[in-house]
């Protein structure tokens, strides 16, 4: 009997749908088997991960909606495409991008070139120059940052290994249907001791398909090695695509570190239901710095796994929403192992109607004496429409431990206001100040051009938010 | 229909013939036994039952509890609690006696057993009692509460009416069986009264507690409510108090019994000016299982809310605190505050804290703190070098704990029953901060929690 | 204490299938491997959940609520959420009887091997 590392039995899978010779596969919306299996044969993979497909299929069907958290009542299943092909997704052509796109761009000063990758016009630009520098860089260590389709087939044992052993199919539904139908991410290998100095960033990868809706990401850090990964970018993606629902497994051994940054920023007509997770070693570092200010709805509890002694997890969050969304990120540490740090901070700020907050959980096993943690989360809400929800929750199952948990949900103080308009400033301008100064702690640990680029969004975002 | 033997209609109709009770209320009793007999347990998959099965509360095999009157046995036991306040004594939901009533009885004051109330002041019950604060309809544990309502003690409190001295309720339950008792206090505007309440006794089966606190315009409410059950015993309670305009309720919630607790502590602040202070100390050893929720609910403008619960384990005991503050739309000008702490005493001990906000408006104050430590080997350390024992060190950190909440107690002997009662957790003859010599030390430790 | 108790008989337990068992006030999951029996834990170490109650995937138990992989010869987690080995149980099977020493045996190992 064959089966692949979690289990899944190839051979149930053995007699299912064959593809024609000349098949021609055309996009349309629903899921089945049949889908499943055309995506399957359309990337030309191998039979353990078909068949991880499939039975990640089987469990989605069966798997219930959550039942907490926000609506996704109008979430129609059948009214989605799962698979593009990346040739359509690139005939959209600059001409046919909604006025309000092209000009989020324009003001935000993104070169021309990559604002028609980001709006998914496939198109070369400067960046492919610094990739292949890059890239070669990267080889001579011993460096893999490739898509995830193009891993399964240049590096099958490596992919195998490590697929879906830190989000199985059964964890949740989501992570079932992206088992079911992934497509494009990124498959990062950092070997051992290994120092990624220059961030990673997804669009480097320009002849991948980089704007996925069911993304699926891997990135293993073998002992003392770092890495840097940055997700997406800060300028709005634009998609019709309704559903992005991604999965990201990493690993970090002894001694290494890793960072993931994410900034979000999909259309506001987006359903964003992500599983990110990490499992940390001895002395590892993980770190997840995590920025929504896209999507109608976002649930999204980035969480790392401390297994091993000395483990350390941090996780900075920063939500912005505004009329007609819904930001439920947060996070999540289990602490597994004695004398594991970690601290969760999140900055949340709502308006016209928004809705923005925190939901996450600290867990602290038995056994893991001397752990600390400390969350802190802030909530800043810029009129009575809008809303603020934190829902922590902490199980604690060890004596030896300091856990702290605080937050506070404000206004902007009518003193700030006062005491910057005083110094003639004027009030549109304060208020800007003061939402900078609200997320400062995390704008800060970006590399600096998203961080220029999140201040600037936020802008954005506040306009007309003054009388 | 769910089979729930020993809680049939026979027991209704027994427990409204007990009662003598007036139609409207065999109405409400029916229409809850109706409820009770289709409602299905809570699923534990819900996330205010996750920690708690339902089944823990389960009452198979209970029949309620049929009590006639009172005994002398629940009025020896009131004892330790009685002085020279107005004191109510209760068997099992059934008056076993009062003394110091009179001057009430002459200000316009109504304090007596509920089954009396409904009968002779149903004009004053029956608006409130359950429909002020609690609802059979709510789940099957609310419903099984009004169905099988045992007794309890009703408080009324004319307009302008100002009581200085505390009223007390000596609670004693006991039997294998389903005891139901339930409070109503109504405040009329611009009064003032504190009431203590103290359950105890012999009891091995489940309690399903209720409580409807009624706070006019104006009036000040000070309730304590003493949960001293033995551990074969499980309890289910619901205590909400809705806080009128410009009114003040502050509660305090201690337990130190029962073998699972289930509680749902409750304010409402539905009218401007409203302020809540909530306090809670609960002190679990052996196998105890504690989860408590509490609801901050602001639902009009410039109110307020303050809640302080403390949570100590011992043994292999298990605390879940869940809170949430509420404030609505339009709620401005709201503060609100919630501190969750929980001190762990053993490596077998577990807590859990859920400290929730929801938050719809934008012009407030809202705040949330929770913690889980162990005893600090540095303070242990201090105390020891002072000639305190180990054991004693603990205790007076304990102590040093839970102070920060006896401390605002309103009424001396309820704060040194407490402190006994720590006292007796702890394995020690008697509070240690009486102990002039030591108290010294006891702020020193104060001072560095 | 130790020793072997009788849990089943041999047909209880059809093949690629676990039971559970109350031993010695333990839960035990037996699984049938092929003919080949093994014990472990049947409680998943993540949350309350049955081993038993999930399916057998090649050699892995599947706990049913979340998807955590044990390795059934091993009681090794090969996948997450569940961060901890189950404990496995000496098993034989004499006369078409199913016995179970319930003495726990907890193996080293983690989810992902080191470099």
């Amino acid at each position: 009997m064959a089966t692949n590392p979690l289990g899944i039995d190839l051979d149930a899978y053995q007699w299912g749908f064959r593809m024609p010779e000349h098949y021609v596969f055309k996009s349309r919306k629903g899921l089945s088997r049949e889908v499943v299996e055309e995506i399957s044969y359309l990337k030309g993979e191998p039979d353990w991960m078909r068949a991880f497909r499939l039975h990640s299929l089987e469990v989605f069907w069966k798997k219930p909606m959550p039942t907490w958290g926000p609506g996704l009542s109008d979430l129609d299943f059948d009214d989605i495409y799962y698979y593009i092909k990346p040739t359509e997704r690139q005939v959209r052509s600059w001409d046919e991008l909604p006025q309000e796109i092209k000009e989020t761009y324009e003001r935000l000063g993104i070169p021309e070139a990559e604002r028609k990758f980001l709006a998914g016009v496939g198109a070369q630009y400067e960046s492919e120059v610094v990739y292949h520098s890059l890239k070669e860089e990267w080889e001579k260590l011993g460096v893999i940052f490739v898509d995830t389709d193009t891993a399964v087939r240049q590096y099958p044992d490596l992919v195998r290994e490590y697929f879906g052993t830190v989000v199985p199919p059964e964890d949740n539904k989501f992570a079932a249907l992206n088992s079911a139908v992934w497509s494009g991410g990124s498959f990062i290998y950092v070997p051992a001791g290994v120092q990624v100095e220059v961030p990673l960033q997804a669009y480097f990868r320009i002849n991948a398909e980089n704007v996925g809706q069911f993304e699926r990401t891997l990135i293993i850090v073998e002992p003392g090695g770092y890495v840097h990964y940055v997700e997406g970018c800060t300028a709005p993606i634009y998609t019709t695509d309704s559903l992005h629902s991604a999965v990201v497994e990493i690993i970090v051994k002894e001694g290494a570190r890793c960072r993931y940054t994410t900034i979000q920023n999909w259309s506001k007509n987006v359903y964003n239901l992500v599983t990110k997770r990490a499992v940390a070693y001895q002395d590892a570092t993980m770190e997840w710095i995590d920025g929504n200010l896209g999507s109608k709805i976002t649930m999204k509890y980035p969480s790392v796994y401390l297994v091993e002694p000395g483990a350390k997890a941090e996780i900075l969050s920063v939500a912005f929403a505004g009329a007609g969304q819904h930001q439920d990120p947060g996070g999540k540490v289990i602490h597994a192992a004695p004398y594991t740090q970690s601290s969760i901070v999140s900055k949340s700020i709502s308006k016209d109607g928004g809705r923005a907050g925190y939901r996450g959980l600290v867990k602290v096993y038995k056994g893991a004496k001397g752990s600390k943690c400390a969350v802190r989360c802030d909530a800043l809400i810029l009129d009575d429409r809008s809303r603020s929800d934190t829902y922590p929750t902490m199980e604690i199952d060890e004596e030896d431990v300091q856990i702290t948990h605080e937050a506070t949900v404000s206004k902007v103080s009518d003193e700030q206001l006062f005491y910057l308009m005083s110094r003639g400033i004027r009030e549109d301008e304060a208020m800007n100040m003061i939402v900078r100064g609200f997320i400062e702690p995390i704008a800060k640990e970006l590399p600096l051009e998203y961080a220029v680029e999140l201040n600037r969004l936020i802008a954005l975002e506040m306009e007309g938010s003054v009388g | 229909m769910v089979v729930r033997e020993g809680l049939n209609e026979a027991a209704v109709r027994r427990l409204a013939e007990l009662w003598q009770e007036p139609e409207w209320l065999q109405d409400r009793r029916w229409q809850a036994w109706e409820l009770f007999r289709s409602l299905p347990l809570p699923p534990s998959t819900h996330e205010a039952w996750r920690r708690t099965p339902p089944e823990r509360l389960a009452w198979d095999g209970l029949s309620p509890v049929l009590q006639e009157q009172g005994s002398a046995e629940a009025w020896r036991a009131a004892e330790g609690l009685r002085g020279e306040e107005p004191i109510l004594v209760m068997h099992n939901g059934a008056a076993a006696g009062s003394a110091g009533l009179e001057a009430l009885h002459r200000a316009g004051v109504v304090f007596c057993d509920l089954r009396t109330a409904v009968r002779e002041h149903a004009d004053l019950v029956e608006p409130y009692l359950f429909r002020a604060g609690l609802r059979a309809e709510e789940s099957a544990f609310t419903a099984q509460h009004v169905a099988f309502a045992t007794g309890g003690v009703f408080l009324y409190v004319p307009e302008g009416v100002e009581l200085d001295q505390p009223l007390v309720v000596a609670e004693w339950v006991d039997g294998e069986a389903l005891v139901a008792p339930h409070t109503l206090v109504v405040l009329r505007p611009h009064s003032r009264a504190t009431l203590v309440q103290r359950r105890t006794g012999r009891a091995r089966g489940l309690v399903n507690l209720g409580a409807e606190l009624v706070v006019g315009e104006g009036a000040q409410l000070h309730s304590v409510q003493l949960q001293d059950l033995p551990q074969p015993a499980r309890e289910f309670g619901v205590v909400r108090t809705r806080v009128g305009r410009d009114a003040t309720a502050r509660s305090l919630v201690a337990s130190f019994g029962a073998s699972v607790e289930k509680l749902f502590v409750e304010s409402l602040l539905d009218a401007p000016g409203g302020s809540s202070e909530m306090l809670g100390v609960f002190f679990a050893d052996d196998a105890q299982h504690y989860d408590v929720h509490t609801l901050q609910e602001h639902q009009a403008p410039h109110t307020a809310s303050d809640l302080l619960y403390k949570v100590a384990l011992l043994g292999s005991a298990r605390s879940v605190f869940a809170g949430l503050i509420r404030v609505h739309q339009g709620a401005q000008k709201t503060n609100a505050f919630q501190s969750n702490r929980n001190l762990l005493l053993s490596a077998d001990a577990r807590a859990d804290s859920k400290p929730e906000l929801e938050i719809m408006a934008n012009d407030l104050r809202c705040t949330h703190g929770s913690a889980v430590s162990r005893l600090e080997e540095q303070h242990l350390f201090y105390l020891q070098a002072r000639g305190l024992t180990r054991q004693q060190a603990v205790h007076m950190i304990v102590e040093g704990f839970f102070g920060e909440v006896l401390d605002r107690l309103p009424v001396e002997r309820v704060r040194l029953w407490l402190e006994q009662k720590v006292a007796e957790k702890m394995g020690s003859q008697a509070p240690l901060g009486r102990v002039t010599a030591l108290r010294g030390l006891l702020e020193e430790v104060a001072q560095g929690r | 204490m130790s020793g072997f108790l009788a849990v089943a008989r041999v047909e209880d337990i059809p093949d690629r299938r676990g039971k559970a068992f109350e031993v010695a006030g333990r839960r035990i999951a037996v699984f049938n491997l092929g003919g080949h029996f093994y014990a472990i834990d049947d409680t998943c170490t993540h949350e309350e959940a049955s081993l038993s109650a999930g399916p057998v995937m090649g050699e892995m138990a599947v706990c049913p609520r979340h998807g955590s992989r044990f390795h059934i010869p091993t009681g090794q987690v090969r996948s997450l959420p569940a961060v901890r080995n189950v404990a496995t149980y000496a098993v034989k099977v004499e006369d078409g009887l199913v016995y179970v020493d319930p003495t726990p045996r907890v193996h080293a190992g983690r989810i992902h091997g080191g470099a």
